[in-house]
């Protein structure tokens, strides 16, 4: 990081575009859903980055999409075979971006940095580039108008550029030129569709790594669950005049919001801009956008102003922005790290996160809990994945996917918990029993021979650790500040997804 | 010359004498029912109207059995006798969907005077041959097939949405409309045609005697109780170890409860933990499945041998000790599919609200949200001692300007309307009529969302939106 703090400001320097541009080949492996112990069938993909200023060498910028799991990356430039080894300096997975390094200092000798094109626009001619089979190829694009694009690789939501083009096969961070500045990497494509992400928000971002040395990683979400006012009823029954702001129904314990808005709050504005009863702000050049898009102009720890109506009186706040990513939800997204999973006897528990197909109705419940903030008492949720079938475990082979809510009488809420209460066997036994579910909802094994069927299972089914901790959950902090029981009109309490306490 | 050929045609087909119809074949009956089903999509409207066939045969009492599933939401019910052109009134005595049969009479009497009541057998063998005697695909003229008993297996059937009772599978074809025609061996009949699995070739299920008998002894009194069910999650005791903590001995079998309903007649006698040892004297082995005649039978084959309000001869695991209990068999609490009524419905500006039942769950799975499929299936499992009160869910909405702009998903568990908690249509009724205030406020389950109209507007718009989309009557209770 602290190389980062010496990056210079990007030269003024009118180069060909493919001085600017060059290949990453990004090997990567994520890990075996069912199996989390070994990683998938090792993948390539072929991704575009750009030059950018650094010292004492450049350094390439991409999207963090395609460095995602990577075990090995190599850089090559001007369609030349030569590959160099290369390697991730600084990844910001909130932002969808990723600074790489390249082993040889050499390497940058005949390319330029990329100038950025930091002028919001949404619309007119780009050119989309990309090194092809040696060949350096330059597709025409139109921007066609600007979306409110959630990060590939987190949850912050940002203003992308929709471009029309014909390039087949993009999405691998392709440049987009606007008059020779970089106006933008493409993060995704179908069809004629190319999602770009802004050169507007690289350059805020560039910034603030250049200025910090990557210190502090872009905050994610606001952390609340909101309802927009756009009914005449509605915002009369709440004591407005007409729609305007947006509800504050919930807040999540951890999040920017915590302890700054509270439900019932009205937000009327934040960071300068009035909120409108839908949740948009009007910013021009691209018209209408959901509120929360301001949060990407900032990094986690700096403040936004906010102004909103409780109890009738308008207050005028600031918010401190923290990182609230989708590791605090209580089914957590976008994790690379290596899951956490437990095999006792055969029976395979693992902590459930998005990665996790959720087609079994046990699951496709929790599925909804997707979204749904992590409390302090609640933080994960354990399921049995899968049941490696020997002798040990007759009577539960083919039982699969099901929320596991004791061990031993003990709370489970991290395979940690599992490992633990896994220490104090029942009068001989282990009892595993389930979240309340048609099809089964207790196992019972015989804690004598638990150990060693373990490692009988765990040779023959070639499991080389019987546990990972994985990575514990992010510090959500305190609690709170949920306001008076039923102000604002006393908003009903929703019932709890959680069979008690 | 086209004339010429037709003659010759109809000549060659009328060449052979036609083997005379036998007394039994005289039996079997051909039934047109003309039905209209509920659709719980629209339940305002009074369903869709259709017209199917199937089969019936003639039994004591100058009486008719069928399916249920071919006379069932009946609007207008013909039969035809072999071999006779015209058609006749037809009206029915008692159907039970439980166990898809039915029994029907003809609107005039004597019209089955002539004809052989089909006395029915014994439960066939595995291996024995059969004939079924029907008018699959609607034909007009009887049409047999020949096969044997493949299989004898307790399974659910269609009709009820999952009842499962002993049935017969065979290897004789059985396609649409050959449904309530009977199967025969000797000249006795061994079982009613019921289903078939369509993916699989030559497997087609009758209902066999037991089940016919239990039927025909219920409705003897003019009104149909139904099969009883125990109404309890059981768990496998497959696992050693499962056993061991359950306390049997040494090859003692049995299979483990693990959840009784509330509102069930086994509940306050049967516990969760309880290990099923034996019923109506049968052993359980720990799939729970007894023993009878060299084969494997699943449980609900003893129960299928009770009366609705009848006690079965329990014995149990309880704490160690080996209890006798008397359990109490009755009507199930979780519903069957329904038929013969309509759906329930309240319609308040445009908001369309149904309760939370069978029929919504079945018509909406695929677009009802995971929240409302949570409320039907796990919330009572989440409280095992009380009984869950229902709810209604905020279905869709019949768009017009004065519910346009609440911005509202459908398929929404309503929690509260006017700070009062609904878990009935009447509660709903009575917190929206009962509310002088100037708005209704409309709160939901799981999702942090609240909708509010405003009342004068409302109920200002309310007749209109009813004209508008056609809605006859605004609620149904």
């Amino acid at each position: 990081m602290n190389l980062l703090a010496l990056l210079l400001p990007a030269a003024l320097a009118a180069a060909p575009l493919e001085d600017g541009v060059v290949t990453l080949k990004v090997t990567w492996q994520s890990w075996e859903v069912g199996q989390p112990w070994v990683k998938t069938n090792p993948t390539l993909r072929v991704a575009q980055a750009v030059v950018v200023d650094g010292r004492p060498e450049p350094v390439l910028l991409t999207t963090a999409q395609m460095v995602a799991f990577a075990t090995h990356i190599r850089a090559s430039k001007h369609g030349e075979p030569g590959e160099s080894p290369a390697r991730v300096l600084y990844e910001d997975r909130e932002a969808n971006l990723a600074l790489v390094s390249v082993d040889d200092p050499t390497f940058f000798r005949d390319l330029e940095p990329v100038r950025l094109a930091r002028r919001p626009f949404a619309s007119g001619e780009v050119s989309i580039t990309r090194w092809r089979d040696n060949q350096f190829e330059i597709s025409r694009g139109r921007v066609s108008r600007a979306v409110v694009a959630d990060s590939a690789t987190g949850v912050l939501k940002y203003v992308g550029l929709r471009v029309q083009t014909d390039i087949q096969g993009g999405g691998w961070s392709e440049p987009v030129f606007v008059g020779g500045a970089l106006a933008g990497l493409a993060t995704g494509h179908s069809q004629s569709d190319m999602q770009v992400l802004p050169a507007t928000f690289l350059g805020v971002w560039l910034d603030e790594v250049r200025a910090t040395g990557g210190m502090r990683p872009w905050a994610g979400q606001i952390g609340a669950v909101f309802q927009e006012i756009r009914s005449p009823a509605l915002a009369g029954w709440l004591g407005l005049e007409s729609p305007r702001g947006i509800l504050v129904r919930r807040v999540a314990q951890g999040g920017s919001a915590c302890g700054v808005l509270r439900p019932d709050d009205i937000l009327l504005a934040i960071d300068g801009h009035e909120i409108d009863g839908d949740g948009n702000i009007r910013q021009p050049p691209y018209g209408l956008l959901w509120f929360e898009v301001l949060l990407s102009r900032h990094p986690a720890g700096d403040t936004v102003p906010v102004r909103l109506l409780r109890d009738g009186a308008v207050h005028e706040l600031a918010m401190p922005l923290r990182t609230y990513t989708g590791a605090s939800w209580l089914v957590p997204a976008d994790r690379t790290d290596p899951p956490a999973y437990l095999m006792a006897g055969g029976l395979v528990f693992r902590e459930f996160d998005e990665t996790y197909p959720t087609w079994a109705t046990e699951l496709r419940i929790l599925g909804q809990l997707n979204r749904t903030a992590q409390t302090a008492d609640r933080r994960r949720v354990v399921v049995l994945s899968s049941v490696l079938a020997d002798p040990y475990n007759l009577g539960y082979q083919g039982f699969a996917d099901l929320p596991v809510a004791t061990v031993n009488g003990r709370p489970i809420d991290a395979v940690s918990d599992l490992a633990e209460a896994l220490e104090h066997p029942l009068e001989g036994f282990h009892v595993v029993r389930f979240l309340p579910n048609p099809r089964l909802n207790e196992i019972v094994l015989d804690a004598g021979t638990l150990d060693e069927a373990t490692r009988r299972i765990a040779e023959a089914y070639g499991i080389p650790a019987i546990w990972r901790p994985g990575v514990p959950p992010p510090d959500l902090g305190p609690a709170c500040e949920q306001g008076p029981a039923g102000a604002g009109g006393g908003l009903p309490a929703t019932r709890s997804w959680w069979p008690g306490p | 010359m086209p004339f010429l050929l037709l003659l010759l045609v109809s000549w060659c087909l009328a060449a052979p004498a036609a083997p005379p119809i036998r007394p039994l074949e005289r039996s079997v009956v051909r039934l047109t029912n003309t039905s209209q089903r509920a659709d719980w999509r629209t339940p305002w409207n009074p369903g869709r109207i259709a017209v199917a066939t199937g089969s019936g045969f003639v039994v004591e009492g100058g009486r008719i059995l069928t399916n249920a599933h071919v006379v069932a939401d009946s609007r207008n019910l013909v039969f035809h006798l072999h071999g006779d052109a015209v058609p006749h009134d037809a009206r029915i005595v008692a159907i039970g969907h439980d166990c898809d049969l039915a029994l029907v009479e003809p609107v005039e009497a004597g019209l089955l005077d002539g004809l052989r009541a089909l006395p029915l057998g014994e439960m066939p063998r595995m291996g024995q041959d059969v004939t079924t005697f029907g008018y699959p695909a609607g034909g007009t003229w009887l049409s047999s097939t020949r096969g044997t008993v493949s299989r004898i297996d307790v399974i659910a059937s269609v009709h009820s949405g999952g009842a499962t009772h002993l049935a017969v599978q065979t290897d004789a074809a059985i396609n649409p409309g050959n449904s309530g025609g009977p199967v025969v061996s000797g000249d006795r009949v061994v079982g009613v045609a019921f289903q078939a699995v369509g993916q699989l070739e030559n497997v087609g299920y009758f209902i066999p005697p037991p089940i016919v008998r239990h039927f025909l002894d219920d409705v003897a009194d003019g009104t149909y109780d139904g099969f009883p069910r125990l109404d309890v999650l059981l768990a496998n005791l497959d696992s050693p170890a499962a056993r061991r903590r359950a306390g049997l001995a040494e090859g003692e079998t049995g299979v483990r409860v693990d959840f009784v309903h509330p509102a069930s007649p086994a509940a306050g006698v049967l516990e969760p933990g309880d290990v099923l040892l034996s019923l109506d004297g049968e052993i359980l082995a720990n799939d729970g499945t007894f023993s009878v005649s060299d084969q494997r039978l699943q449980m609900q084959a003893v129960l299928d041998r009770f009366r609705m309000g009848a006690s079965v001869a329990t014995r149990v695991l309880r704490a160690g000790s080996r209890l006798d209990l008397a359990v109490p068999l009755g009507r199930s609490v979780y519903p069957d599919r329904a038929y013969e009524t309509r759906p329930r419905y309240v319609v308040y500006a445009g908001l369309v609200f149904v309760p939370l039942d069978r029929e919504y769950v079945e018509t909406m799975s695929s677009k009802a949200d995971n929240d409302v499929l949570y409320e039907y299936t796990y919330r009572q499992l989440e409280t095992p001692d009380t009984v869950v009160p229902g709810c209604v869910v905020l279905y869709r909405r019949l768009d017009h300007a004065v519910n346009a702009t609440v911005g509202m998903a459908t398929h929404l568990v309503v929690a509260r309307v006017n700070d009062r908690e609904v878990h009935t249509l009447e509660d709903l009724v009575a917190a929206l009529e009962g509310n002088p205030g100037p708005y209704h406020v409309f709160a939901f389950a799981h999702v942090d969302r609240v909708t509010v109209l405003d009342r004068a507007a409302a109920d200002a718009a309310h007749r209109e939106i009813l004209d508008l989309y056609a809605v006859i009557e605004d609620r149904r209770l």
